[in-house]
């Protein structure tokens, strides 16, 4: 079975690239506007990874991570943050919240494939 | 220390807004022209309206009568021109109609970038689909040429027919053998014949024999008178049987005759038939030579196509990749325009605000605009933002990071 990965991000095109690399590597890819739709397109779908940005309308990408924490189902779905975000302390907050890794903007296809298929749940 | 721009008339004060003005419009017109495919121009572009806004910000605070320090708050201009108050809220009524403009300007911008790079990526996703189609088709053609996956391999097939084809060659010669081995037997047969035919004689010259061994007895039996009357009858006998014994000597002599020319044709037959046979294997092997080296000039030139494939389709993948990156500073210059959209409208908002407050003869107040800018660093996303805040030099967008917890 294909794993599937929940793409969130309020650019359409920044979303459109990352599923070009993530299906050009076989992957199932969900997309998501914000922090609220992610939370809507999670329903109880099995999600075995989520990418999300940082600064988002409605819910940024940090109160998705605490949020997604707090749902029983997806409590140990792994969460890379991407994002034009380069602070420390903004990056310490992802850290805190419960990402797993921070991608910074523009990303390089093969690095982000790497660090999904490191993360990414079996 | 006073400054002496408090003494400002409407002329003063609509010619101080004339080049701040000047300096965002041509931002926004050249945001409406930059192509998309530059980046950089979109953002110089961006940059360029944004410093418009802010030096209006700035000609308001320091041409209007905006004190940069507490002492000048304390100790406010005592030289005001009648009316400079009312020529300030005329200025803001005549840039209020801007804002929107630039922010649609902005939004324009913005919305036809967007889609034009999501066009391209889809064309980019659609030539990388294809790409990966045709190295797949190609490789399934040559049957995985190296043989390392699925197929056999084009040259591993090659190597297997060519054996399976010398053993029919092997088989082929060893029909022509045996068929050597059947003309040898029947050369043989020859020189039985021969033997028969002797034989065929000697029996005819025993029966000649015989015959003039019972003529002679017949004549000694007659000379024995009536005793040898017995003896006559016996002679007569074997003379008849010496007869036929050279009637069958004869037939066998016939037979032998025609046994021996029958043989001969068949031989001749024979040996015609080995030599075409003979000939019609080395054509054959001939042939399969040839074509062999034909196919395996083929399976070469094919297993050359597919590795030049492979290398020419690896590093098309690499280029699509940068494109990728590329395409990502959109995203980029969205966040960078959407914070001046969004302090454009924090600026018309505070201006309309200042002007609704102000009275017409109102003592002079002081249009603070330091929240305006401290809202605007607070939406920066990216360093690039940050550092043009700060005047200091660009660094650019920073490499790719990962970052695990």
């Amino acid at each position: 079975m294909d794993k599937t990965i929940l793409m969130v991000d309020d650019s359409a095109s920044l979303r459109q690239v990352v599923s070009i690399a993530l299906k050009g590597a076989g992957y199932d890819v969900i997309e998501a506007c914000d922090g609220k739709d992610a939370l809507t397109k999670l329903d109880g779908r099995k999600v075995h990874l989520i990418i999300s940005d940082v600064n988002m309308p409605n819910m940024d990408g940090i109160s998705l991570v605490q949020e997604v924490k707090k749902l029983p189902s997806y409590k140990f779905t792994p969460i890379i943050m991407l994002t034009t975000e380069t602070e420390e302390a903004k990056k310490e907050a992802g850290r805190a919240a419960g990402a797993k890794a921070w991608v910074t903007k523009p990303f390089k296809p093969e690095q982000m494939l790497d660090a999904v298929s490191k993360l990414i749940m079996p | 220390m006073r400054k002496e721009h408090h003494k400002v008339s409407v002329r003063d004060i609509s010619l101080s807004f004339l080049w701040p003005m000047g300096i965002a419009l041509a931002g926004a017109v050249l945001l409406s022209l930059s192509p998309i495919s530059r980046t950089g121009a979109l953002v110089e572009a961006a940059g360029l309206l944004a410093a418009g806004v802010v030096a209006g910000w700035l000609q308001w605070r320091w041409v209007i009568r905006a004190p940069t320090s507490q002492a000048e708050l304390n100790d406010p201009p005592v030289e005001q021109e009648p009316g400079g108050e009312d020529a300030a809220a005329l200025v803001v009524d005549a840039c209020n109609p801007l804002f929107p403009i630039w922010g649609r300007h902005i939004d324009t911008a913005r919305v036809q970038t967007e889609e034009a790079v999501m066009s391209l990526s889809s064309r980019f996703a659609e030539l990388s689909g294809r790409l990966s189609a045709a190295v797949k088709a190609s490789q399934h053609a040559a049957g995985d040429i190296e043989g390392g996956g699925d197929g056999a391999g084009v040259l591993e097939a090659f190597a297997d027919s060519k054996r399976e084809l010398a053993a029919v060659v092997t088989s082929l010669n060893d029909v022509l053998e045996q068929k050597q081995g059947m003309l040898e037997q029947v050369r043989k047969f020859g020189g039985y014949i021969d033997e028969l035919r002797a034989m065929a004689d000697d029996v005819a010259k025993i029966a000649s024999q015989t015959n003039l061994l019972a003529l002679n007895a017949s004549i000694e039996a007659a000379r024995a008178g009536d005793s040898g009357r017995g003896f006559a009858v016996v002679a007569g006998e074997v003379r008849a049987l010496s007869l036929q014994s050279g009637e069958v000597g004869k037939n066998m002599a016939s037979k032998v005759g025609h046994i021996s020319q029958a043989m001969e044709s068949t031989l001749e037959l024979a040996e015609t038939t080995a030599d075409r046979d003979e000939a019609s294997v080395r054509g054959s092997e001939q042939t399969i030579e040839g074509v062999m080296n034909n196919l395996q000039g083929m399976a070469e030139g094919l297993s050359q196509s597919s590795d030049i494939l492979k290398q020419e389709s690896h590093g098309i993948r690499e280029q699509i990749d940068d494109v990728l990156v590329s395409l990502q500073f959109q995203d980029r210059v969205s966040q960078i325009l959407e914070a001046v959209r969004a302090s454009i409208d924090d600026a018309q908002q505070h201006l309309t605000s200042f002007r609704r407050d102000h009275e017409p003869g109102e003592a002079p107040r002081v249009f603070e605009a330091s929240h305006l800018l401290q809202r605007l660093e607070q939406s920066y996303s990216t360093a690039e933002q940050r550092e043009n805040h700060s005047g200091s030099d660009q660094a650019g967008a920073p490499d790719s990071e990962v970052t695990f917890f």
